[in-house]
Order: structure tokens, then C-alpha cells, then sequence
């Protein structure tokens, strides 16, 4: 008998709704603390949470002294172990473990290897859809990943975890779409399987595949018939990479080849080899060394985007040996290129290197590149207009340009460079055409001369500018949650206004909208 | 079973179809509203609900039905295209806008709300109503959500049996 008490015109009706809707109701509560207190409320809750199928455990969100590793790692034991009487499939399951470990605690804020193996097989078991662990590091713990599991996506971050995949030959992972594997340590000298083995013979249907910071991997070879995304960050044991892939879509390489010893003479050995009839996007391409005789492409016609490129400009000029540069070059079919602009200090010229002036006559332009995005940072004064016009010589049918200049990112004071000398370094191209030109965004403008000049260039380069928008920061870095400077606002509004021409501008809180006149 | 006339629908005017709640108020609705619900968009598939037959729904009041189908006509157009990756902005946001008011209300509707889209197989719905629940329990200790969702004070038994429980598992739900 129900008594409707003071707060009880409701009549509990939740409790009346079939336990299949209680777990999609416990699904969104996801925090496991969250769920399993559930079981506090009533007789007919004791064991619903059992029955849950997104079970976040986060130190972060938990209260002392469960946020602690030991008795973190001993709830989450009992949860599984509860869980696990009533078999069911959970949808996701993340152990995301983060805190405790200053200096000297972080071998204890991690689990014991049986713990982390058993939740490993228990995700393999359980899980349907996605497996997140991320854990603190350590050097000891051998980690072995069980020979079946059915998520379609798994996270694993388990830095320094000595990484033991299963043997290919039992392996299946039949549902596994995106594998995310960040700062294992790839035991490859214990023989055994590898990372190749499990992609090519375990993974059916993988399509994303992360390798991020990976620990002892000298070489990795890929063989994929599904492979569509392939991102390598940080890897600087590595020596080798060699993908084949004939539905690889993306690749992104990052940060590689770090710990490379250079062996004069072994110049012409290539570092990375990628087999891709249908690559269409390139991310970074960036790494220590850095020259494109190490890359050996198939196929570059089919690219269409480039990402996160790094051109390192000096004026007119870049190095001969610049991969993203090279890369720009070779690929005929780029239509949308995000690049950062960048000028490093570098007081030295090497021997085998040589200065290309990106203006220099009769080189063809990149003519199929649409739009174009360029992070303009850390640069010295005078360097943005010279750079940004070089580049733009090359990319007469560009449609829309979009500009983010860093605050503070252009400095008063010049650093020592090889370019000191070069007398014609900061000379504007001055047959910038660019008639296609449509839609401008610049963020970050502060109104310097630079800028301003640079909007004038754009102006004078083209007569087809639709719209141009301005977004303005400050020149001079400001304190977070400072008013912008109004006064400085309207200064620039005016300096456009007066050199305005076949259009207006207005100002909107602190954006500068040009609008061609709708005449023309 | 199809009535013959109502298998062509796509000249000119978009289909109706007819639903009868339980206490029998007919409803007439578009049949891309209507199929929103997997159930329902199988019995449509098949010719049902159109003609003067209607689509008898015994599980759901005229109250909860009207409801329902209120969701369903604003959340049609973005399920026609197929989940909507060409929504602008600003119509993801107004039906964000749209979904916060629409689960503004009373507690024991929403749970006629949650067993309708249970039974229709409407999963946006489902998910919505599901959320806000989740959302009502955050946070909270087991006396506070018991209190939120107006619980009846327990029976002595019934709390003494909730102490021992505390006692044995407390620790795990602090």
C-alpha cells in the first residue's frame, strides 16, 4: 500500500516503469556512484543499477576517499563483479583514472595487473560499443589484450604499459571500428604479435586507427582493406612506416621518427611509405628531419585537402627541403589547404639546403586551391604581409581565406636569422590577383599597420570580394575577462571607413563586416 | 489488410494517417510525422492508417498521444533528412529550444511520455525524456532523489531494511 506522503503526489510512478526504461534512464546518468547509489532508494531499486549499460568510473568526479587509487580500483572490482552475475551487455565502459600522482605515488595510483587484465576481459566480454581506459602510468605491468572483444570502438591510454596483443591466428575483434591505442609500450622485442598482425588478421572492419606516443616501436607496417583514417603522433622510436591501405582516406603523421639516428649516406633510404589510391587528405606530414626524399607517396594526385601544414616562411622564402612545402607543390588536386605560418629562429644554413623563392617566375601556381586557412603565429614584425602576399601569388583562383593571427603573436624584436641578410626578404609581390576571392575572415585583427596594409592588399588584388569580416583582439595582449579596448575599436573603424572603397563597413560589437555595394 | 486506396500518398498533398488512442480520440497526422516511430512507420509502410481505418493504439491516453505527437511534427522535418547533417545552426538550435520546453513538465506525464516512446519505438523521444530523468537524479543523495521523484516516506521495514543495506554497501555510494 502506497501512502501518497507531503512530497508524494507523484506516487513514485518511476518505480513502475519496466527496468528495460530504468536502464535507459541510468544509461544517461552514466557516473557510476551515480548509479550503483541507486540501489539506496527502495526495495524495488536494489538491483536495477546492475542492469545499467554506460558505466563511467572518474576519479575526477568522485569524493575523497574513493577518488583515492586503491579503493578506485577495488569499487570498480565490486561494480563488475555485481554486474556480472546478471550478463548482460553494457554499451560503454570507461575507468578513466587521472589524480594521485604526485611525486613518488605513481606506481601506486595504478591497479594491480590482475585487475587491469580482468576489466580488459570484462570489457571484451560486455562491452558493445565503446572501452575507455586511461590510467597512470607504469613501467612494470604487462598488459594483454584479449584475444576477442565486441566494442566497436576502444580508447586504451596506458602510458609506459608493456602492450601484448593476442595471437592473430585466435584474434578476432569482429566489430572493432575505431582502435585508439596512446603511450603503450609496444614490447616488440618479446616476439610474439603485432600491431601489423592484429590490424591485418583480428580487425575485419577497423576504419580509424590512432597510434598515439607509442613506446619501442621502431617499425610499423600496415595492411588494411578497410583502413579509411590512419593518425601516427609522437612516435619517436620509430624508423619505418609503410602503409598500404586502398581505402586510407586520411593520414595524419606527426611528430615522428624523434630518437632517428642520421647516418650520413643512408639519405636515399625512405622513411615512410604509403600505398593510397584513394588519399584525399594529407594532416602534418611534420617531423624531425623533415626532407620529402624520405616519403614515398601513392598516390599524391588524388589529395585534396591539406591539414596542419607548417610552412615555415622567411619572406618570399623557404627551404628547398620543406615537406609541407613539397607537399604543396606535388599535389596537382588540392582544393582546401589549413597551413600554419611560421618563422623559426634558424642562424644557420645547412650545408645540403637551399633557399627557394616560393614568387620566383614561371613556377605554376596551385591552381585548384579553393580556400585556404592560415594560423598566422610567432612571427617577427614586417614578416606577415610579405609572407602571406608570396603565398597568395601562388593561389590566383581562391575563393575564401580565412586568417587567425595568434594574439601576440608578432614580436617587436627580431631574433637572429640566416634571413638578416637577405636584402629582399620583406619585398610585397605586388601581381597578387586574386579574382575569385570572395569571403575573407581575419580573427585576432588588431589594426596594425601590417594589417591594414594586408586589407589593402587584398583590396587592390581583387575585385570580387563579397564579404569581409574582421574579428578584433587586441594587438597588445590582454588580461583574460579585460573589457576591449573601445576607444581602440573605433580608431581602427575609422582607419577602414576612410580607406573604404566599393563597399561599407559597419561595426558590430567588435567585428568589422565589409559588404560590397550591391550595385556592382 | 492495406486499404487499396491508401498505398499512394506521394501526388500532391503529403499523407495523412489516422491514430486512435485508447480512449479513442482520433488523431490525424502526416504520415513523415508518424514515422518518427519505428512501429508505427512499419504499419504506414504497409498501407495502414490511412482511409477511415485509423491505427488503434490501446498503450497510450489522448493526453500522452497528443503529446507525442506534438514531438514528433516539430522533430519530422530534421528526421526527414536523415538525422539532419545539413541542419544550420540555427535550426539545431531552435529545436534544442524546443526539446528543454518540451520535457518542462510534470513528472508523471513524462513518464507516460518515456513508456510511449517505449512502445512507439520513438527513440529521440525515448532519449529525451530519459535525459531529463537522469538529469532529476544527478547529484543527489538517495533521500534527496527520493524526494525528487516523490517516493512515499518509507514503512519502517522497509527503512530498516535500507539501513542495513546502507551498512553493507554505503561505501560504495558515497
Amino acid at each position: 500500500m502506497e501512502r501518497p506522503g507531503p512530497a508524494g503526489r507523484h506516487l513514485d510512478r518511476i518505480s513502475a516503469l519496466p527496468d528495460e526504461l530504468l536502464h535507459v534512464i541510468l544509461s544517461f546518468l552514466g557516473d557510476a556512484p551515480a548509479v550503483t547509489r541507486t540501489a539506496a532508494l527502495s526495495r524495488r531499486w536494489r538491483h536495477v543499477w546492475t542492469g545499467a549499460t554506460n558505466l563511467t568510473f572518474k576519479d575526477s568526479n568522485m569524493n575523497p576517499p574513493m577518488n583515492k587509487s586503491q579503493f578506485f580500483a577495488g569499487f570498480v572490482d565490486w561494480v563488475l563483479a555485481r554486474r556480472a552475475s546478471t550478463e548482460t551487455d553494457m554499451e560503454s565502459l570507461m575507468i578513466h583514472l587521472t589524480q594521485d600522482t604526485e611525486k613518488g605515488r605513481i606506481e601506486k595510483a595504478c591497479p594491480s595487473p590482475e585487475q587491469l587484465n580482468e576489466w580488459l576481459r570484462y570489457a571484451a566480454r560486455h562491452v558493445t560499443k565503446s572501452v575507455h581506459i586511461h590510467l597512470n602510468p607504469s613501467r612494470q605491468v604487462v598488459v594483454e589484450l584479449p584475444s576477442h572483444g565486441r566494442a566497436a570502438s576502444t580508447f586504451l591510454h596506458l602510458p609506459y604499459y608493456r602492450f601484448r596483443f593476442p595471437a592473430a591466428a585466435e584474434s578476432r575483434y569482429q566489430a572493432l571500428t575505431d582502435l585508439m591505442l596512446s603511450s603503450l609500450s609496444f614490447d616488440e622485442d618479446a616476439g610474439g604479435s603485432t600491431l601489423r598482425d592484429f590490424v591485418a588478421c583480428s580487425c575485419p572492419r577497423l576504419r580509424r586507427l590512432l597510434v598515439c606516443n607509442p613506446q619501442g616501436l621502431r617499425q610499423l607496417v600496415l595492411r588494411s582493406k578497410v583502413l579509411e583514417e590512419f593518425t601516427i603522433s609522437v612516435a619517436m622510436d620509430l624508423q619505418f612506416l609503410d602503409v598500404a591501405a586502398p581505402n586510407l582516406r586520411v593520414i595524419d603523421l606527426y611528430s615522428c621518427f624523434g630518437r632517428l639516428q642520421v647516418q650520413p649516406g643512408s639519405n636515399d633510404d625512405k622513411l615512410v611509405r604509403i600505398a593510397a589510391p584513394k588519399l584525399e587528405k594529407i594532416v602534418s606530414m611534420n617531423y624531425f628531419r623533415n626532407k620529402p626524399t624520405d616519403l614515398d607517396i601513392h598516390d599524391l594526385k588524388s589529395v585534396r585537402r591539406l591539414a596542419e601544414l607548417k610552412l615555415e616562411m622567411h619572406g618570399k622564402y623557404h627551404w628547398d627541403k620543406d615537406v609541407s612545402f613539397w607537399l604543396l607543390e606535388n599535389c596537382p588536386s588540392v582544393e582546401h589547404v589549413d597551413a600554419y605560418l611560421l618563422h623559426g629562429a634558424c642562424t644557420e644554413v645547412a650545408m645540403d639546403e637551399q633557399l627557394v623563392d616560393l614568387t620566383s617566375q614561371g613556377r605554376a601556381p596551385f591552381a585548384k586551391v579553393r580556400t585556404m586557412v592560415v594560423r598566422a603565429s610567432y612571427f617577427p614584425k614586417d614578416h606577415f604581409v610579405a609572407s602571406m602576399s608570396s603565398l597568395l601569388v601562388r593561389c590566383p583562383h581562391l575563393t575564401s581565406l580565412s586568417i587567425w593571427i595568434w594574439p601576440s603573436s608578432v614580436r617587436e624584436k627580431t631574433w637572429s636569422c640566416f634571413c638578416d641578410v637577405l636584402t629582399d626578404k620583406w619585398q610585397i609581390h605586388g601581381n597578387v590577383a586574386l579574382e575569385s576571392l570572395e569571403d575573407v575572415n581575419i580573427t585576432g585583427f588588431g589594426g596594425t599597420e601590417e594589417e591594414m596594409q594586408f586589407v589593402r592588399l587584398l583590396f587592390e588584388s581583387s575585385s570580387s570580394i563579397k564579404h569581409m569580416t574582421l574579428v578584433h583582439a587586441p594587438a597588445a595582449k590582454k588580461k583574460e575577462g579585460e573589457e576591449p579596448d573601445r576607444k581602440d575599436i573605433e580608431r581602427v573603424y575609422h582607419e577602414l571607413v576612410n580607406a573604404a572603397d566599393l563597399g561599407s563597413w559597419r561595426l558590430a560589437e567588435k567585428t568589422f563586416i565589409w559588404t560590397c555595394d550591391a550595385t556592382s | 489488410m492495406a486499404a487499396p486506396e491508401s498505398g499512394d500518398g506521394n501526388n500532391g498533398a503529403a499523407r495523412m494517417v489516422t491514430l486512435i488512442s485508447s480512449d479513442n480520440t482520433r488523431f490525424e497526422v502526416e504520415a513523415a510525422a508518424a514515422s518518427l516511430s519505428q512501429t508505427l512507420q512499419l504499419t504506414i509502410l504497409d498501407g495502414g492508417g490511412g482511409g477511415g481505418d485509423g491505427i488503434p493504439l490501446p498503450n497510450v491516453d489522448s493526453a500522452t498521444l497528443s503529446k507525442v505527437l506534438e514531438y514528433c511534427i516539430k522533430h519530422a522535418p530534421a528526421a526527414a533528412n536523415g538525422g539532419a547533417p545539413n541542419a544550420t545552426a540555427v535550426d539545431r538550435a531552435e529545436l534544442e529550444r524546443f526539446d528543454n520546453e518540451f520535457v518542462n513538465i510534470d513528472q508523471s506525464v513524462l513518464y507516460s511520455l518515456i513508456m510511449a516512446a517505449h512502445n512507439l519505438e520513438i527513440e529521440g523521444l525515448q532519449s529525451l525524456v530519459a535525459k531529463k530523468v537522469a538529469d532529476m537524479i544527478k547529484g543527489k543523495s538517495p533521500m534527496e532523489i527520493r524526494r525528487t521523484l516523490g517516493f512515499p516516506d518509507p514503512t519502517p521495514e522497509e527503512q530498516a531494511e535500507m539501513n542495513a543495506h546502507m551498512l553493507e554497501y554505503g561505501w560504495a555510494y558515497e
